[in-house]
């Protein structure tokens, strides 16, 4: 199940985004390894590319599909129900 | 959300405040903005270039937009901090003002270039448009060139504006043209109402010459018919001592009759200008009739005159009547100031087509210094029966003539002369005529 986290450089928004993704998926038992981090600052092309105008934004793809969340992802529980629910779909 | 116009913020700054709330709802509106793709908002966001950008954009092209407009409209706009300092000043504020922007930007409002009538006057106008109840001032801006400007100055107050809190806007509207077409109408009225009294007075110095002209003539006329039937011998003849008493008494006629002749010819020349009325003839009979009016004057007053003309057949086209007239005037002028058994000489020739009429004198010479006063009115040589008026209508005449009368500096010497000349009228000068016909004056 890939993981994208879309932030912007060292924000506060970005630096909570990426500390609430691994305590997630610290709760589903996943490494997060597999997580790949593109930052706005540096990359904007890629993130125009795809279409992404917002940090943090974190995509994750699936066989169900692409479930786009996008915010500090504070709220953790509802973090683990999607993506536990994306991990059981593929 | 669309644009809101917020008519208490004015026009001008629904550019600026457009692009401010298009910038928040932006921030808000995420959606929009992620066209709806995101599945879940969990958090607050980051503000990066990614978002900002469009907003930005619109904010950029906003303010370029407010700009544009304020620099195009035809007022002048200066933007005052609480303060009452420039923060900003429109291209036709700068322009009116004939100041940079980076001069205008950090004065205040009373240091402006205004033409402020006292030392209050600045303090009182500002007070007056940041004022709770604002009213327009009229304040005139001093140009480099020492020209006036007439501008009115409004104001406005950006309401519930955090952005632009303690701004006042002052707006300059340039109604120098309206001004001048004001002062140029009123000009025109006292122009006209001038010329209405001028006209008036004119006709009522008309009117009292007329007056003076009949009540003087005719007793005058009279008087002079009694002492011909005399001199005639009707009533009886006269003995030489008693027809010596009667020509004295007719040579003082004749003077009094001069002199209401010249102060006539004065007062009509000079309220309605001279309206020449040229006639073709011959020099010579115009001459001799001069001559033949002056020599009775020159035979009382025991003057010689002796009038010399070089070609008497030579024609000219000329207004006779008045060069007579003119003529008569200088040559009565010599008479009168030339001793007893004196001569008075008149020469006259052509020179191309003007006649030159040369008039000299025994009697006392006018000094360098009196030229010019000679053919001022009421100006005399010395001794005098006249007004001083006759040399001034004389040259008035000639200059009206195109030609003039000079008197010749005779450097201490002991006679005067006078020289003359007068050009030919064109054809088309005055009604024409017979030059014989148009002597009736000389003939008085």
């Amino acid at each position: 199940m890939p993981l994208r986290l879309y932030v912007a450089g060292d924000g506060p928004n970005s630096t909570l985004a990426r500390s609430n993704l691994a305590t997630a998926l610290d709760r589903l038992g996943r490494s997060g390894d597999g997580i790949e981090i593109v930052d706005c600052l540096t990359d904007a092309r890629r993130a125009l590319a795809d279409g992404v105008m917002v940090t943090p934004t974190l995509v994750v793809e699936g066989d169900g599909g692409t479930t786009t969340v996008i915010g500090t992802l504070a709220d953790l529980d509802r973090v683990v129900s999607i993506l536990g629910a994306q991990e059981e779909s593929t | 959300m669309g644009t809101r116009s917020d008519p208490a913020d004015g026009v001008t700054f629904d550019g600026l405040h457009g692009a401010i709330r298009r910038l928040v709802d932006a921030a808000n509106e995420v959606e929009s903005l992620t066209d709806g793709q995101a599945d879940a908002v969990i958090g607050p966001l980051d503000t990066h270039p990614l978002l900002l950008g469009p907003a930005q954009r619109a904010m950029v092209r906003s303010a370029a937009q407010y700009r544009f407009f304020l620099d195009n409209v035809p007022v002048a706009v200066l933007e005052l901090d609480a303060e009452g300092v420039v923060r900003y000043a429109n291209a036709p504020a700068r322009a009116m003002l004939g100041l940079s922007e980076g001069e205008l930007t950090g004065t205040a409002w009373q240091a402006l270039p205004l033409a402020w009538t006292s030392a209050s006057d600045a303090r009182t106008s500002y007070e007056q448009l940041a004022g709770s109840d604002p009213e327009p001032v009229e304040i005139a801006i001093e140009r480099a060139d020492d020209t006036l400007r007439y501008v009115q100055w409004h104001s406005a107050r950006p309401r519930r504006s955090a952005l632009m809190d303690g701004t006042l806007v002052v707006m300059g509207i340039d109604h120098t043209d309206r001004h001048d077409a004001i002062v140029t109408a009123v000009r025109l009225s006292e122009a006209r109402e001038a010329k209405s009294r001028a006209e008036a007075a004119i006709r009522a110095r008309r009117e009292v010459l007329a007056m003076i002209s009949h009540d003087l003539r005719t007793p005058l006329g009279a008087s002079m018919g009694y002492a011909e039937l005399l001199e005639a011998g009707v009533h009886g003849p006269l003995s030489e001592e008693q027809l010596d008493v009667v020509r004295r008494m007719q040579g003082t006629q004749h003077r009094l009759q001069r002199l209401i002749e010249d102060l006539t010819e004065f007062a009509r020349s000079d309220a309605s200008g001279m309206d020449l009325r040229a006639t073709e003839g011959a020099i010579g009979p115009f001459l001799e009739k001069t001559r033949a009016f002056l020599e009775r004057e020159a035979r009382q007053l025991n003057v010689e005159l002796v009038f010399r003309v070089e070609d008497p057949d030579a024609r000219m086209r000329a207004d006779f009547e008045r060069l007579g007239h003119a003529l008569t005037n200088v040559c009565s002028n010599s008479i009168r100031f030339s001793p007893q058994g004196g001569t008075v000489r008149v020469d006259a020739r052509m020179e191309g087509r003007d006649l030159l009429i040369e008039v000299r004198d025994d009697g006392p010479d006018v000094s360098a210094e009196h030229i010019d006063d000679v053919f001022s009115t009421f100006w005399t040589r010395g001794k005098t029966g006249g007004l001083g008026l006759g040399l001034s209508i004389a040259a008035r005449f000639l200059r009206a003539h195109g030609g003039d009368l000079l008197a010749a500096d005779a450097a201490g010497g002991s006679d005067a002369t006078f020289r003359i000349r007068v050009p030919e009228l064109p054809a088309e000068e005055g009604r024409g005529g017979d030059a014989n016909g148009s002597q009736e004056r000389l003939d008085v």
